[in-house]
């Protein structure tokens, strides 16, 4: 088989940009209408997307992330979760930090940021309350364990 | 195989990293790739085309992989044509929904090389073709 992991990792790039900036956007209309169903359907693909991509090349800390992201969108889709400013600002959060660790991905040298297993363990714990809109959400299981135990570190 | 004789696969998946990769692991099969980035598209061009297998992303715009097989299903032209679903681990619900839309088979993402070109031989009834 003949994988150029060069020009794989081009496309990722190209694709990572796509997908952040199209949720991003989506996220501001989000911010005006909470209740629209296919603007987190959009959210939700650009999320997948990111995750399925990042899982193909083996970035497992943004392929983690990105999960995490898709599994509090998949609550908002069955509308277990809602689309609270609180909620948005933390996906937007995560967006951010997912951007910024795009261009890093392929540095052996580069450090887990420490942003994200406090990000992966807010997302966790959104995910854990049933409710979800709430501005203090019960305490959960540390969402951020595969990341904290190494798994991400390839 | 002579280039006549070519079977024409189409891929249909929104992400042009997973597209590539699925191209890069059937690059040497000597078959004949088209793509497609949704489901419409993928419907159009497998009416235009009439691949010999579909390839076919789940989570897409426009129209999902589980509709656009239905689709399939549902047009003369196109309900024949074996579709091979590419879905997500841990997926359940959507391998359901992926049997009850009438696809043949499923990969799970990231695609295992091997098993993929397994299913797709399978599908295109070429494990006891000569080459």
């Amino acid at each position: 088989m003949k994988i150029d992991r060069d020009t794989l990792v081009k496309a990722f790039m190209a694709d990572s940009e796509e997908n952040l900036s199209t949720m991003e956007d989506a996220l501001t209309l989000l911010e005006t209408y909470p209740e629209d169903e296919e603007t987190i359907r959009v959210i939700f693909r650009g999320a997948h997307t990111l995750k399925g991509n990042a899982s193909l090349l083996e970035f497992m800390e943004l392929s983690e992330l990105a999960h995490a992201v898709e599994d509090v969108l998949d609550r908002m889709r069955k509308q277990v979760l809602h689309a609270t400013p609180e909620l948005i600002s933390l996906i937007l959060r995560a967006v951010d930090l997912m951007r910024q660790m795009v261009p890093t991905v392929t540095d052996k040298q580069r450090q887990v940021p420490s942003e994200l297993v406090r990000l992966m363990a807010d997302l966790a714990r959104r995910c854990s309350s049933s409710a979800g809109a709430g501005p203090t959400p019960a305490p959960a299981p540390d969402g951020a364990g595969a990341i904290a135990k190494g798994h991400g570190g390839r | 195989m002579s280039v006549k004789n070519r079977k024409k696969i189409l891929l249909v998946d929104d992400s042009s990293t997973s597209l590539l990769m699925t191209c890069m692991l059937l690059s040497e099969e000597n078959y004949e790739l088209i793509t497609a980035r949704d489901g419409v598209e993928g419907f159009h061009n497998a009416q235009d085309e009439i691949p010999d297998l579909i390839l076919l992303d789940v989570v897409m715009p426009n129209m999902d992989g589980i509709e656009t097989c239905k689709v399939l299903r549902a047009c003369k032209k196109t309900e024949g044509i074996p579709v091979i679903m590419i879905t997500s681990r841990g997926g359940v619900a959507s391998l359901e929904a992926s049997y009850a839309s009438g696809c043949n088979d499923y990969v799970i993402k990231p695609i295992d090389s091997g098993e993929l070109l397994a299913k797709v031989k399978n599908c295109l009834g070429e494990w006891n073709a000569e080459e």
